[in-house]
């Protein structure tokens, strides 16, 4: 009897120990014998191009099931209604992989619908995501809801320089001719403009259909005028929109003197991307706002062996500011989370398949793709990326090779090494280096979001009619079709009339629950 | 003597139980497809979650409808969604009758061919294809602007950040679009016309104009009636994607309709109880509109859809 109870209590204990020796993170490979995690997503049609059935027959993706060694399957639908029609009709799998703004009513309608469940109860399964989450204060509380860790989430390391994609750039041979230096006021970017139009005979010397996102949202040339950006931004906690404040006056009058004096694209609003790219290489214009990956693929379609891009950064304040403001990510962008349902017949499983991304050999491969394949060591120890995904056979770019072929979009620790990869010609990363020179940090938001569903649903009514208004007023300003002496006030008082302030009251709500966390 | 209906109906099914049996899939199609999902128009009054279901989710009331209607842009997204819609309607819906009626006199067959299967081609092309064409030929100096330049058209400027200008390049672009592929209808209506009649007519000394006037129009009327009917019957349906394609901040003022609007709101994070409440206001006005055509062309023609 005694012998017995004995062997039971071995057999108990190894049996609690097994699952255990996986999560320590020496445990992988698991022993492959599970029935496989169903993983729920929209399918990634660049696998598709680049020839594999699906992304869950891709190497990358078997390549994760065998060195876990846990089983999984992958269920692939056309778009994000997709997702819903499946969930609606019962069928839940184990873990969905989703963009959270995707699924109506956010994290707290998923939390809501058990399709989130608190990964923070299965932590042992995954010490390596966990010690991750700890290496940077941002980390935590991005991922944090009700008492724990809801999803695995694309984070970007602290040293990393894919942050920083978008800005302006200009012609260094535009440049060379005029015997000028990159601009770092508003007076010298107007006086740039004006000489490449009057003495170079430059058409439109500034082009682009990023303008709204660079000269407005990214603050380009904001700071001169006492605003960060016309978009939204906090101080001290605060949050404040841009295009609310008196600045803003003097940012719109100051691009409707670009507009008036011929100097920006007359046809700024329906310009798109490829007139205003041609443009830029024949010459046309000479400034563009555009991003670090462009930078790479404008280049390399020009004839003109002087042809050359320089990034150009926010502009300084005249009284010596440092410029406020510009497109600047967070280290916790807000990409394809991964979700574990409550329907999980095995979470422990689900949360050690995902854990594995985030250990070291997960993040190389996670971030790559298969070595051998995709990548291999160089002399110094540093991933490089093969022939294949470089110069493909099908002519497909780079960047998407790794969407078909790692977790780029996904949840993956993104390391330095692969941004010096996507980023990494002197040109772009110097350029890059150009639209670093700012004080964006201090006064960009943090990736907060509304939790309250009556409050989300107030948000976006209001938000919907501001915005049109705002974007319209924006584009009419610039025109002179408003008058910025004249019709300025009125704007604002518009503004405050369609419920601005109490905009802003709900987002400071919602702001000040993030910083509680 | 008079048989009770449901003694009658059982007669019937036996003699033309063969009629009944072809029937029955159709039956089957609607009642399954288009009556039993009406149920879900509902979900506009709830707060639609997809875990508690159509049935499971809570009531909330009007407070979609209330956000729409207390829109700021409430009333402009109505005026430029009918100005759009009665402006197709306007300029659409006689094209296709007069295109028509011309390739019915044209007597080379092939030539008849060939210009009906040109002008139905660019039905059959993607709706963001059509877009990218119509913006390349409405850019500054392209196709339409430099051809308009000559009639004092500023052609530095495209002709889409002008608001005047959005609703006849969207209406036009669909009369281009799918002038060929509307008349097949009506080709195959005059099809329909006895030549007797022509041969009548000309007996009576009625020259070509004349025979147009009182054999094929008359004949095709209650075709040109029932397709307005039913035309008018989506008169709050203008599609986003077009609009979304063509127009900027620039042009909202004539541009922004309805659905462009709902789009901007969120359609793309699956708000579905906002968006089944508009729908579903569309539905109604589209139904009063079919209602009201239905009776006019009933009392004033003696057509009608029922």
């Amino acid at each position: 009897m005694k012998k017995a109870l004995l062997l039971l209590v071995t057999i108990a204990m190894f049996m609690t120990c097994l699952p255990m020796a996986g999560a320590e993170g020496t445990g992988y490979p698991y022993d492959g014998t599970n029935e496989p995690i169903r993983i729920l997503r929209v399918a990634e049609t660049r696998a598709v191009d680049a020839g594999y059935s699906g992304w869950g027959d891709t190497p990358f993706f078997k390549t994760w099931v065998e060195k876990s060694g846990i089983n999984a399957e992958v269920i692939e639908v056309a778009d994000d209604a997709g997702i819903m029609l499946t969930l609606s009709a019962g069928d839940y799998p184990d873990v969905i992989l989703i963009y959270e703004s995707a699924y109506n009513g956010g994290l707290n309608a998923l939390i809501e619908e058990n399709l989130a469940i608190n990964l923070s109860e299965y932590s042992e399964y995954m010490p390596d995501y966990e010690a991750i989450l700890d290496s940077h204060p941002s980390y935590r509380p991005y991922v944090t809801y009700q008492g724990g860790v809801r999803f695995f989430a694309n984070l970007i390391s602290p040293d990393n320089i894919v942050t920083r994609w978008r800005d302006m750039v200009v012609r260094q041979d535009m440049l060379d001719k005029l015997d000028m230096e990159v601009p770092t006021t508003t007076d010298e970017f107007y006086d740039l403009l004006y000489a490449m139009k009057n003495d170079l005979g430059v058409e439109n010397p500034l082009m682009g259909n990023m303008w709204r996102d660079v000269l407005f949202y990214e603050g380009f040339a904001a700071t001169e005028f006492g605003i960060p950006t016309a978009g939204s931004y906090q101080i001290d906690g605060q949050y404040h929109y841009g295009a609310y404040e008196e600045g803003y006056r003097g940012l719109v009058s100051y691009y409707h003197k670009l507009y008036e004096d011929g100097l920006l694209d007359p046809n700024f609003k329906t310009t798109d991307e490829s007139t205003s790219q041609a443009s830029l290489l024949n010459g046309t214009t000479g400034v563009h706002p555009t991003t670090g990956a462009r930078i790479n693929t404008i280049s390399a379609r020009s004839e003109d062996p002087d042809f050359k891009l320089v990034g150009i950064g926010s502009l300084n304040g005249s009284d010596g500011t440092r410029a406020m403001f510009s497109q600047l990510d967070p280290l916790t962008p807000k990409r394809i989370n991964a979700y574990v349902t409550a329907d999980s017949k095995q979470p422990e499983l689900a949360v050690a398949f995902f854990n594995w991304l985030y250990t070291e050999e997960g993040t190389i491969i996670a971030n790559f793709g298969p070595e051998g394949l995709c990548f291999e060591y160089d002399a110094d120890g540093n991933p490089v990326p093969t022939d294949y995904m470089l110069n493909n056979p099908d002519g497909m770019s780079f960047d998407n090779m790794l969407y078909a072929l790692s977790m780029a979009n996904g949840p993956v620790y993104v390391i330095r090494a692969l941004s010096m990869f996507r980023f990494g010609k002197p040109e772009q990363r110097a350029a890059m280096e150009a639209w670093d020179q700012n004080d964006a940090a201090l006064y960009k938001l943090p990736p907060y979001s509304i939790n309250d569903k009556a409050l989300a649903d107030e948000d976006a009514a209001l938000w919907t009619d501001l915005n049109t208004y705002i974007r319209e007023s924006m584009v009419q300003f610039v025109t002179g079709e408003l008058n910025t002496d004249e019709d300025f006030d009125a704007y604002i008082a518009q503004l405050k009339s369609m419920g601005m302030d109490r905009l802003i009251e709900i987002e400071q709500i919602a702001l000040d629950e993030y910083y509680a966390k | 003597m008079a048989q009770s209906f449901s003694k009658r109906f059982k007669k019937d099914m036996r003699l033309n139980w063969s009629a009944y049996l072809l029937v029955l899939p159709v039956l089957l199609y609607y009642a399954i497809f288009c009556y039993k999902p009406m149920y879900g128009i509902i979900i506009s009054f709830k707060d639609f979650s997809l875990r508690k279901g159509i049935v499971g989710s809570e009531w909330v009331g009007l407070v979609y409808y209330k956000d729409f209607f207390s829109s700021y842009y409430f009333l402009r997204l109505l005026k430029n969604t009918v100005v759009i819609s009665a402006a197709s309607i306007a300029v659409g819906f006689p094209i296709p009758i007069i295109f028509a009626l011309l390739l019915n006199e044209v007597r080379s067959r092939a030539y008849k061919r060939t210009v009906q299967t040109v002008s139905y081609m660019p039905h059959f092309i993607s709706i963001v294809v059509i877009c990218a064409l119509i913006r390349l030929f409405t850019a500054n100096h392209s196709l339409l602007t430099t051809f308009f330049s000559y009639f004092g058209y500023d052609d530095r400027y495209d002709m889409l950040n002008y608001k005047e200008y959005f609703v006849p390049i969207y209406v036009l672009s669909n009369v281009w679009q799918n002038t060929g592929w509307n008349c097949i209808i009506y080709l195959s209506a005059l099809a329909g016309i006895d030549m007797e009649l022509y041969e009548a007519a000309r007996i009576d000394g009625a020259n070509r104009w004349k025979q147009t006037l009182h054999v094929t129009l008359p004949g095709i009327a209650n075709t040109v009636i029932l397709l307005f009917v039913l035309r008018l019957g989506s008169i709050m349906s203008v599609g986003f994607e077009k609009i979304i394609l063509l127009y900027n901040e620039g042009v909202y003022e004539t541009a922004d309709v309805i659905s462009s609007y709902t789009y901007r709101r969120g359609l793309v994070k699956g708000d579905y109880a906002y968006s089944a409440a508009i729908g579903l206001f569309n539905s109604v006005i589209n139904v009063i509109f079919v209602l009201t055509a239905n009776r006019a062309s009933n009392r004033l023609a003696g057509v009608g859809l029922f």
